[in-house]
């Protein structure tokens, strides 16, 4: 019986190199029983973990290792040659670390570097490698002597000769030279098949992703790719029967891969962070509590410093002492959080947050981590989950294993401060951004195919165009290649360019930086896996993403981005600078808006809602103009009807087409209402079918009913219908007898991309559960079938409730203060769903007055002004927004500052001042002429162009003539028409003070009896109508049927258009390209919202010349 | 000068004054164009050829089943015929649009050497009319209009008239729909015929006026300048001419001021004459009709150093002559002449000429020669080294012009390598380039330079192209001793016999060989995407066929001949 061990082989990992996901050959090579596989990508690790994971499930032993390219290891003409590093143990798995980050980085990264720099070639002085040779085995697929002995030198009796068999010329010549060399030098001579393929059938995409690689066409590539199919995985009869001659070449296979023992396992759960220490004077950040904990004046660190944290943080939440229930909780969190050695991992959050608020950047904690009353305490999250009643095994568990995992969001704009201080903390070899994998989807995956086989740039791009973003290349019919003018059943090509794109979806493509996702090590992260330097400079990323380092246990930080934070933040601050009145008494009022919000929690809102109203406004004073988010006045009724109303467009999580129709029908009234808010419109409930029998109870249509009457505790808060994780975790345990730990293993199931199958195998064992607790089968089947739903996705409970308190706070500015608001969302683009048109129209509809961009008035941010144009807020004025010249395309951000620099010595007189003492080009000039920015120094847009033109260049200043305007003769041009200046401002700004575009041919519309989409909400159900506006939004959600959903923007509002799937294919080219549409079809009415459903949709000529793109949405 | 002025009078001096003053205004006034546009012209090329197919076939009925046709140019559609527009298609729509609107539209893409080359046609045919035409692509021609009245025998503007309506009908007799205008410059001249009426010439002092109505586009402005020009809210050309040149020159530079003069009908620059391409001839009259090859060729040399001359002088050389030998008292022979390499030598033409008329047997004496160049190409001069001669290359050429003579033009080829890994698609037949043998390495067999006859075996290498060496990872190249010294043009089928699952003999043409030696195989497989091959190749020692290069075929398992290692 022959044995083999394959100890080279590339997946796709090595990015365009191979064509097997690491999964794929693990499988193969357990299936074809190979004794060994080694996966030995290009450069990096970054296959490994999955290729781990494939092998728990497959048992097949798979060794660790890389391919690398050492730099000068050829003794003459091209001195570059690849080597094949293997560990054989943890010394050896982290010297490969080491020398794979020396690829990337131009050194091992082990102490204080600054941000390293990409090196231009991906190779290695074979020196570097050398000196890290301890504990790897390394193959050399070379012949040539003198190289050789280099190598033994530094690898001694760990080094065997790699040769291989493909079919191809000259190589027996090799073959025979390396065996012959390999004699003479005693180093064995090993037989590898340099795998870059799990079968032959893959060998077209393998020439494929050569080609993409290379940049060339399958019919350029000439000899660039192989000349076989043979670089496959091959089974031990198979290589036996090939090696015929050298069944010790196979023999040694078996044998290297012996030696080789190091496995990933070795490495899971190493998670010993660097350790925090605290002094007393360090540890009670003026924001988080108000006074010290009593360390005995000395410093501190570990779980001893996490207690003293905790304690003195519970004083600080509940103004004293905790109640009995909230000590017990937080006795146990800290208990297992030692039990487990986590204490090092949360004073780690800790102090990032409170670096974070030491410099006044907002942040605040999501997920999971709102169920602990430990993070509560720390100040990382704002809901305390005693009171709310959160399951702490949702965070953190026994039986799962696994560290936690703790989201933080920070101010989008601020992040990066809060990243450099980790890498500033703990240095650049102890911290890492974790990386993202960028992988093929349907319209790259044609795009890049395309090309490759040699279709013209026009034809992939017109084919990629019509799949949408998420769409699948198996979802691509022939009329949809008609329609991009290829022939899909004729044409051989078009045919091979879809099933090629459709092996390519989900492949690898390179490499990027997660959105936030941290990990920090005490040893120097570069022994535990492989860095890069980021694209973004100063960044460095290590080379797994956040699954590899969930499946390898280590602890992991989120520092996340959230746009809506640097909203709220400006919010606050435009608040605090507009304040009618300074403030004489700070923590007296501060005092009574908590007090105000406590109180209004403790109401029935309902009851009260007008007082409230009133109360606030006058009453309050100072709780109007709240200077932090705890400071926003608590559950006031006017936001509730507000939102009620589905007013919320730029209010954070509630303001996407879906929500805004769940919104008139849930009609929330308290907090708890938002946070069912926030999870229902999710794909677990959804696909669960809970949203609809949720709101019939809720409106008292159907009774309130519990498959199994001890549920009633889990799930009375949302009607007896599951909505949250926890409640699906408590669900088992009450109903099955799960652990907490057993039920978080079923969440997890419940989340995996493949939960389906998986939910199936545990059906079993929860249907016992409940049988023994006497639930009949039909009830089981019902839970069963509520918790199958959660298998899409659901939010957990406490990350709703976090959520739910930014949804708050930012419809309390949109009611109160909708100048702020537009204001704070236009100057933190990108970022919601909606563009900044809409948004200023929004504010518009909302009584604000927008003032466009000037550079007499403008700042580089939006800024708020009084009555009077340029004039600051007089109190009880309403505010006008005043347009930062920000918006201005194309604008430098230095020439916008220079500005607003040049205008504090007084107003510009001319625009050739304005370029003088700004030091403006021509060319800025003009755009900000274009823009419409020059108002106030030539009124008529024309002329200010017509000047701004005629102002020599100030950035020559050498120039007599620099800033200057010279005497010519007068010149008369047309006046600029009010649909020229509307056209104009979407060109240059993408925005209008002035008018929707709309207005301009409303008129034509009328006679066209085309609808607004104020009349539109006056139409009875059932209606034929016509509507027309400006794509704004376009959805195609997966869990909605193929049904788009497309929102049209006009001058009085927003009409929501319903395109059914047959609609969608007939129409999809104005569906998903046209700006401007005309949608024929019936009025939907439900309560308050309303619908149209499309039947024929048309492009609307009379505005073709305006492109304004729309936000496209799963 | 005092005495001048009294001799002919003050009055008679200033007007010879503004006389001189006027001339070079004169002579430095536009000339009169004609200009003469093709609106569509890639539909019109297009529409043109199929009217003529469908001339060809009576029998094609166009019964209401046609395709509605649309041009497009990088995804946009550019021109479409009136039933693609009553269908719903716009210029300027996408392509997917267009179909979207018209499902049946037959979308061309736009060729633009073939609308060129229809262009150089309609110029050509338009030298009937002017000796001067400019190509203004890409629909467009430009003809001088200032000697019109010598061409109609009229006047002034109606022989402007008549000579417009001549070129509308030389476009008409082409098959092609044109409109025109005249006007004084070239710029004014396409702007009216592209956009204006088009209907009567514009007299010089009209232009202006008539300009004034084109929207700016007509200009044809540097497109930065045209939105900068818009951003103005200016819509047309009257517009633009109204305001002063002086702020646009402040404003634009140096293309401000010519779109200020050209807005308003001042259009200077010369017309740029086209001028067809022709191969040089060149003839000799024998003073008296010879019979043997010497005199023959000694007046040949003269022809040949004049037209080697004219080649030389444009940069370029040849590989194809074609000899005309006129006879006494009549009668023609033509003799073509294949050279191995381009060149504008005499010395190398003269041999191979000779070594062609050594083969041609003549009825009747020579009276007169005609030698054409059948081709240019580019022949670059070349360094010559130290011990080498041009005697040596034209040395080469002689070989190569006698093995021509023997087996026929085209019978010898050099075989360049090409980066496939199909053996018989690995290399291309090229014209021959003398190559210096290099310096540092020993000639290989098979490398670039040999010369192959066809019809034998080509000499295949399998050496990478330069620059094209293999990437890493990918197949390395065979060296030549991996291929075979001749590949056969076609495989030649074998049968193969065996014993005991071994190969023993191979059966060509119904004869059997044993088989003595057979060497690792070496597979070649690919090309999937157009014409799938999967072979597996050895080299096999055959008794009475030598080494012999085989393959079997892995789709159906039989075996050929490919090769013989020589």
């Amino acid at each position: 019986m022959a044995a083999y061990a394959e100890l080279r082989c590339k997946s796709n990992f090595s990015f365009l190199r191979g064509a097997s996901h690491p999964e794929e050959l693990v499988a193969r090579a357990a299936e074809l029983g190979l004794s060994a596989l080694a996966v030995t990508d290009v450069d990096g690790l970054h296959g490994a973990v999955r290729a781990h994971a494939e092998a728990r499930r497959t048992a097949l032993p798979v060794l660790v290792g890389a391919e690398i390219t050492c730099s000068d290891l050829g003794i003459s003409g091209d001195r570059a040659r690849p080597l094949v590093l293997l560990a054989r143990d943890r010394d050896g798995y982290a010297n490969l670390c080491r020398i794979l980050t020396s690829v990337h980085c131009g050194g091992p990264l082990l102490g204080d570097h600054a941000a390293p720099e990409r090196p231009d070639v991906a190779a290695i002085p074979f020196r570097t490698v050398a000196e890290g040779a301890r504990g790897l085995f390394a193959l050399y697929p070379s012949a040539d002597g003198e190289e050789i002995a280099r190598v033994r030198d530094a690898f001694g009796r760990r080094l065997a000769l790699a040769v291989s068999r493909h079919r191809v010329a000259g190589e027996e010549v090799a073959i025979a030279a390396a065996r012959t060399v390999g004699r003479r030098l005693a180093i064995p001579v090993v037989v590898t098949n340099d795998v870059h393929t799990a079968d032959r059938r893959r060998q077209p995409l393998q020439d494929v992703l050569t080609c993409i690689r290379l940049g060339t066409t399958v019919d350029r590539a000439g000899r660039r790719l192989f000349s076989n199919a043979e670089r496959t995985l091959k089974g031990p009869e198979e290589m036996a029967q090939l090696w015929r001659d050298f069944p010790e070449g196979l023999e040694a296979s078996v044998e290297i891969a012996s030696q080789c023992r190091f496995r990933l396992d070795e490495i899971r759960g190493e998670h010993p962070l660097p350790p925090i220490v605290a002094s007393p004077r360090e540890i009670a950040p003026s924001s988080i509590g108000s006074t010290a904990p009593d360390t005995g004046g000395v410093a501190k660190t570990g779980i001893a410093l996490l207690r003293d944290l905790v304690e003195d943080g519970a004083r600080w939440r509940w103004k004293g002492e905790p109640p009995e229930s909230v000590r017990l909780q937080i006795a146990r969190e800290l208990d297992l959080v030692e039990q487990l050695g986590y204490a090092s991992y949360f004073l780690t959050v800790w102090d990032i947050v409170r670096f974070a608020r030491s410099r006044g950047i907002l942040c605040q904690g999501r997920g999971s981590a709102a169920n602990s009353v430990l993070c509560y305490c720390l100040g990382i999250t704002s809901i305390d989950p005693v009171r709310m009643g959160l399951l702490f095994e949702r965070f953190i568990s026994v039986e799962r294993g696994e560290p936690p995992d703790i989201d933080v969001d920070f101010e989008h704009e601020r992040r990066e401060e809060v990243i450099q201080y980790v890498y500033e903390r703990y240095g650049r070899a102890h911290a890492g951004l974790v990386c993202e994998v960028i992988s093929y989807r349907a319209r790259s995956a044609i795009r890049d195919v395309g090309k490759a086989l040699g279709l013209s740039l026009g034809q992939v791009d017109r084919l990629a165009k019509l799949i949408g973003a998420y769409e699948d290349v198996a979802e691509v019919t022939p009329e949809l290649l008609a329609q991009a003018g290829l022939d899909g059943a004729a044409s051989p090509v078009v045919r091979q360019t879809l099933l090629l794109s459709n092996e390519l979806q989900r492949f690898p493509r390179h490499i990027s930086t997660h959105v936030g996702g941290f990990i920090i090590t005490s040893r120097p992260l570069c022994e535990t896996v492989p860095l890069e330097p980021a694209a973004m400079p100063g960044r460095t990323i290590v080379q797994w993403d956040k699954d590899d380092i969930a499946e390898m246990g280590l602890l992991k930080v989120d520092l996340l981005g959230l746009g809506m934070l640097s909203a709220l933040s400006r919010s606050l601050r435009l608040l605090a600078a507009h304040r009618p009145a300074p403030r004489a008494h700070h923590a007296t009022v501060q005092r009574d808006a908590t007090a105000h919000r406590d109180a209004t929690v403790q109401r029935d809102a309902a009851a009260h809602r007008d007082a409230t109203v009133q109360r606030a406004a006058t009453a309050l004073g100072d709780a109007m103009w709240p200077d932090s988010l705890a400071a926003i006045p608590a559950e006031d009724p006017e936001v509730y009807a507000m939102i009620s109303r589905a007013d919320t467009i730029g209010v954070f999580q509630i303001e996407s087409r879906a929500q805004m129709s769940l919104l008139p029908r849930l009609r929330p009234r308290c907090f708890y209402d938002l946070v069912i808010s926030v999870a229902i419109i999710r794909p677990g409930p959804i696909q669960g079918g809970m949203i609809h029998p949720f709101l019939r109870r809720r409106d008292g249509l159907e009774p309130v009913k519990y498959p199994y009457e001890p549920l009633r505790a889990v799930l009375e808060k949302t009607l007896g219908v599951p909505l949250f994780q926890e409640q699906a975790m408590r669900l088992a345990i009450v109903a099955a007898g799960f652990t907490p730990g057993e039920a978080d293993e079923l969440r997890r199931v419940m989340t995996h991309k493949r939960s389906h199958e998986r939910m199936e195998s545990m059906r079993s064992r929860l249907v016992a559960g409940m049988a023994q607790r006497g639930i009949s089968a039909a009830q089981s089947d019902e839970i069963f079938r509520q918790l199958l739903g959660f298998a899409g996705y659901g939010f957990p409970e406490s990350h709703a409730a976090s959520f739910a308190l930014l949804v708050y706070a930012s419809a309390w500015i949109k009611r109160y203060h909708p100048a702020v608001f537009a204001s704070a969302l236009l100057d933190s683009q990108p970022m919601g769903f909606y563009a900044p048109h809409t948004i200023v129209e929004d504010a518009k509809r909302h009584g604000v007055e927008v003032r466009g961009v000037d550079v007499q008035h403008s700042s580089w941010e939006s800024t708020l002004e009084g009555a009077e144009v340029g004039q600051a807020v007089a109190p009880a004025e309403a505010p006008a927004l005043r347009l930062g010249l920000a918006i201005v395309k194309g604008l430098p951000r230095a020439a916008g500052e220079a500005v607003v620099q040049a205008r504090q010595d007084g107003p510009f007189t001319s625009t050739a001042d304005l370029a003088h003492r700004a030091g403006l080009s021509r060319a800025v000039l003009a755009r900000l002429a274009e823009a419409g920015a020059l108002r106030s120094i030539a009124a008529e847009r024309h002329e200010a162009l017509w000047g701004a033109l005629s102002v020599t260049g100030a950035s020559a200043q050498e120039d007599l003539f620099a800033g200057r305007e010279l005497p010519e003769p007068q010149v008369k041009l047309p006046v600029t028409t009010a649909a020229e200046e509307v056209v104009r401002d979407y060109a240059t700004t993408g925005l209008s003070d002035r008018a929707h575009p709309m207005a301009m041919i409303r008129p034509a519309l009328a006679s066209r009896r085309i609808r607004s989409a104020r009349e539109l909400a006056r139409l009875p159900d059932g209606a034929r109508v016509d509507v027309a506006g400006l794509v704004i939004i376009r959805q195609r959600p997966q869990t909605a049927s193929g049904i788009v959903f497309v929102s049209l923007e006009d001058e009085t509002g927003i009409a929501n258009l319903v395109v059914m799937p047959d609609v969608y294919e007939k129409y999809r080219v104005f569906v998903r390209g046209t700006s401007f549409l005309v949608a024929r079809g019936r009025v939907e009415r439900n309560g308050a919202v309303v619908n149209v459903r499309v039947s024929e949709v048309e492009p609307l000529r009379p505005a073709r010349d305006l492109s304004i793109p729309a936000r496209d949405f799963r | 000068m005092q005495l001048e002025l009294s001799a002919i009078g003050a009055g008679e001096a200033r007007a010879r004054q503004v006389e001189r003053e006027a001339a070079p205004r004169r002579a430095a006034s536009p000339r009169r164009v004609l200009a003469i546009q093709v609106p569509d012209v890639s539909l019109q090329r297009i529409q043109r050829a199929r009217r003529a197919a469908a001339e060809t076939v009576a029998a094609e009925r166009r019964d209401g089943r046609e395709r509605p046709v649309a041009i497009a140019r990088e995804g946009r559609i550019v021109a479409c015929e009136p039933l693609a527009r009553s269908m719903g298609v716009r210029c300027g729509d996408s392509t997917v649009q267009a179909t979207a609107s018209c499902a049946q539209l037959e979308v061309i893409l736009q060729d633009d050497v073939a609308d060129r080359a229809l262009l150089v046609g309609l110029a050509e045919a338009l030298m009937s009319l002017s000796p001067v035409v400019e190509l203004a692509l890409p629909d467009t021609l430009l003809v001088d209009a200032s000697a019109a009245a010598v061409v109609t025998n009229r006047a002034g503007t109606e022989g402007e008239a008549l000579l417009a309506r001549r070129a509308v009908d030389v476009a008409a007799d082409m098959g092609l729909h044109a409109r025109v205008a005249v006007a004084t410059g070239r710029g004014p001249a396409r702007a009216l015929a592209r956009h204006g009426a088009g209907d009567r010439p514009i007299p010089s002092a009209e232009t202006r006026a008539a300009l004034a109505k084109l929207p700016l586009a007509a200009l044809e402005l540097p497109a930065a300048m045209a939105e900068r020009i818009a951003g103005l809210g200016l819509r047309d050309v009257g517009a633009l001419a109204a305001l002063p040149a002086e702020t646009l020159a402040h404003r634009f530079g140096p293309a401000g001021l010519a779109a200020a003069r050209l807005a308003s009908g001042d259009d200077p620059s010369p017309l740029v004459p086209y001028v067809p391409e022709a191969l040089p001839l060149e003839e000799l009259d024998l003073e008296a009709p010879v019979e043997t090859a010497e005199p023959l060729l000694f007046g040949l040399k003269r022809v040949c150093d004049r037209l080697a001359a004219r080649l030389a002088g444009r940069g370029v050389g040849t590989c194809r002559l074609v000899l005309r030998l006129r006879l006494d008292p009549r009668g023609e022979v033509e003799v073509p002449v294949a050279l191995a390499s381009p060149s504008a030598s005499t010395s190398r033409w003269m041999l191979v000429l000779r070594e062609r008329l050594a083969t041609v047997r003549l009825d009747a004496p020579v009276r007169g020669v005609v030698l054409t160049v059948g081709e240019v190409a580019a022949a670059s001069a070349e360094q010559l080294a130290l011990d080498e001669s041009p005697q040596q290359l034209a040395a080469v050429d002689a070989i190569l012009a006698r093995l021509a003579a023997r087996l026929g033009d085209g019978s010898g080829f050099v075989a360049e390598p090409v980066d496939r890994h199909r053996p018989e698609a690995a290399y291309r037949a090229v014209a021959f380039r003398a190559r210096r043998p290099s310096r540092s390495a020993a000639p290989v067999a098979g490398v670039a330079g040999a010369v192959t006859v066809a019809g034998a075996a080509p000499v295949e290498d399998a050496a990478p192209v330069a620059g094209a060496a293999p990437v890493e990872g990918a197949a390395t190249a065979p060296s030549a001793s991996y291929r075979p010294t001749r590949l056969l043009s076609r495989p030649r089928p074998l049968i193969a016999e065996g014993e005991g699952g071994r190969l023993t003999a191979l059966r060509l043409d119904g004869h059997a060989h044993r088989i003595l030696d057979l060497s690792p195989p070496e597979r070649l497989s690919g090309e999937w995407w157009a014409n799938p091959y999967d072979r597996e190749y050895r080299r096999v020692e055959v008794e009475t066929l030598g080494s012999c290069w085989v393959y079997r075929d892995a789709s159906d398992g039989r075996f050929w001949l490919h090769g013989f290692f020589d």
